[in-house]
């Protein structure tokens, strides 16, 4: 009997410490991110574009009157070196996990409005560990969550683009990242800040890119495509009229 | 002639000295006061804080000090004071049975009190419905300011307004502080900066931004807002500076 008290109290303690849940700031100060975008620059991350040129207008601004914008929280493991640098590839971000923490843009051009703001919004991971963090961003228009959106983009970059030309239907889509960051999961309300203004010693590195760019997600137009399979066709027929 | 002399003088000297009076009125330096903070719901977190200069050093056993063998504040009531290092509370439960300072910290008696100075906020949980009487003196003299060094950005720190007042955060002159908590950017408080409201009913905060672009100079999570946040006396808030901030509270 003693035996099976001890193995059911260790087996609760185990639980408990591998289910621990951390807490973060969710409320996005009003100056830290302006997300913008940028009408004829190319993603970096989905092809092409550079980090500048372009028409820019803030979400929600007069530019992009229209479109609304949607906002995830991601994270991965973090190294111990600091902010990571910037996500080389669409691969690897796709490979960093969900949060579960989302905003919108705000009736204020550029700003974000956090999705249930909390002082002490629950993490998957556990009080006292340090994550690496990172924000991504969409118009509505690629789709209303981020697995449905990451699910169009890794398809997209596999070389199949029907599910994205069917999405946005001709519209413009915009897609980014902001810098990342890194923070530690608190048991206290509040918690600490994702967003802030600069780095905050012994807590992390949060999230505080100023004009987090959402850039135009290239989308092969299928008249390009008809036009370079005429071509293909035209060369091969030619081909046979020499032979 | 010399007698007539003299007593214009005289009287001349008396009105000068009667307007010198009047144009600066001498006040007391130390203003003395009290303030009733309700802390009705055991079990309950209200954030707070103690306007005046009480005792020595602000200790908990001197604001709340044992009275005939009585505690002020009901035993086994719960102060949690915030560490904006590492952003923690320590936690302390009052206890004039079995600990001689009269305090607990979560491993048993402790030898002294938890100190609680006028400008930081904390949370009281009290075990019994219970409404604390802060009484003391204000710790900015009269004519002088307070200055609170807020340093690092993006860090919470706990705080309470040094002077008893009740109010928009917006109340203030500027440059001393005088008449309000003068955060404004005006009053140096930097434009970016949050503030935490806690709600104990609903135990949560009410997030605001300091914003000198929206006309009441503060904003929600949704953007402006018509009527900027305001305090109570003896009530705590967090401040998050966007930039190092100096705050100055004046009387």
């Amino acid at each position: 009997m003693k035996k099976l008290v001890l193995t059911t109290v260790c087996a609760l303690a185990v639980t408990g410490a591998a289910f621990a849940q951390g807490n973060v700031s969710w409320a996005t100060p009003f100056s830290s991110i302006t997300a913008q975008t940028n009408s004829t620059t190319y993603s970096p991350l989905l092809g092409g574009g550079s980090a500048a040129g372009g028409a820019v207008g803030l979400t929600g601004g007069a530019i992009t009157t229209g479109l609304g914008y949607d906002y995830e929280l991601l994270y991965t493991t973090y190294s111990g070196a600091g902010a990571l640098p910037t996500i080389p590839s669409l691969a690897s971000l796709l490979a960093w996990n969900d949060t579960q923490l989302g905003a919108t843009n705000g009736t204020v051009a550029g700003r974000l409005t956090p999705i249930a703001p909390n002082t002490q919004a629950t993490v998957p991971w556990a009080a006292g560990v340090t994550d690496s963090i990172v924000l991504v961003g969409w118009s509505a228009d690629l789709g209303s969550s981020w697995s449905s959106v990451s699910n169009l983009l890794a398809a997209a970059a596999a070389g199949n683009n029907a599910p994205l030309q069917a999405q946005l239907a001709g519209q413009l889509g915009f897609f980014g990242i902001s810098t990342t960051g890194f923070i530690t999961g608190n048991s206290a309300n509040p918690g600490n800040s994702v967003f802030s203004t600069a780095p905050v010693a012994n807590v992390g590195t949060p999230i505080f890119s100023l004009l987090t760019p959402l850039y135009l997600v290239p989308v092969p137009e299928p008249t390009t495509l008809a036009l370079a399979g005429l071509g293909g066709l035209s060369l091969l027929l030619f081909r046979r009229q020499r032979k | 002639m010399r007698t007539k002399t003299l007593l214009l003088t005289a009287a001349a000297l008396l009105a000068a000295g009667i307007t010198s009076t009047q144009a600066q009125p001498v006040y007391s330096q130390n203003v003395v006061g009290y303030a009733a903070v309700a802390t009705p719901s055991p079990g309950v977190n209200y954030l707070i804080t103690i306007p005046f200069a009480i005792g020595v050093s602000n200790g908990a056993n001197e604001v709340w000090p044992v009275t005939g063998g009585n505690p002020t504040l009901p035993d086994g009531s719960t102060v949690l004071i915030w560490n904006s290092g590492n952003s923690s509370y320590a936690t302390f439960y009052s206890d004039s049975q079995g600990s001689a300072s009269g305090w607990d910290d979560i491993n048993g008696p402790i030898s002294y009190s938890p100190k609680l100075p006028v400008g930081q906020g904390f949370f009281l949980s009290p075990a019994t419905p219970y409404t604390n009487t802060f009484a003391g003196t204000v710790a900015v003299n009269v004519g002088t300011s307070n200055k609170m060094s807020l340093p690092s950005p993006g860090v919470n720190y706990l705080v309470g307004c040094p002077v008893p007042y009740a109010g928009a955060l917006t109340n203030g002159t500027p440059a001393t502080g005088a008449g309000g908590p003068n955060l404004t950017l005006a009053g140096g408080f930097p434009d970016g900066s949050t503030i935490l409201i806690w709600n104990s009913g609903t135990s949560s905060y009410t997030t605001y931004y300091s914003d000198s672009q929206s006309s009441s100079g503060y904003d929600d999570v949704n953007g402006p807002i018509p009527v900027p946040p305001a305090i109570t006396v003896g009530q705590g808030f967090f401040i998050s500076p966007a930039t190092p901030f100096i705050w100055t509270v004046g009387l």
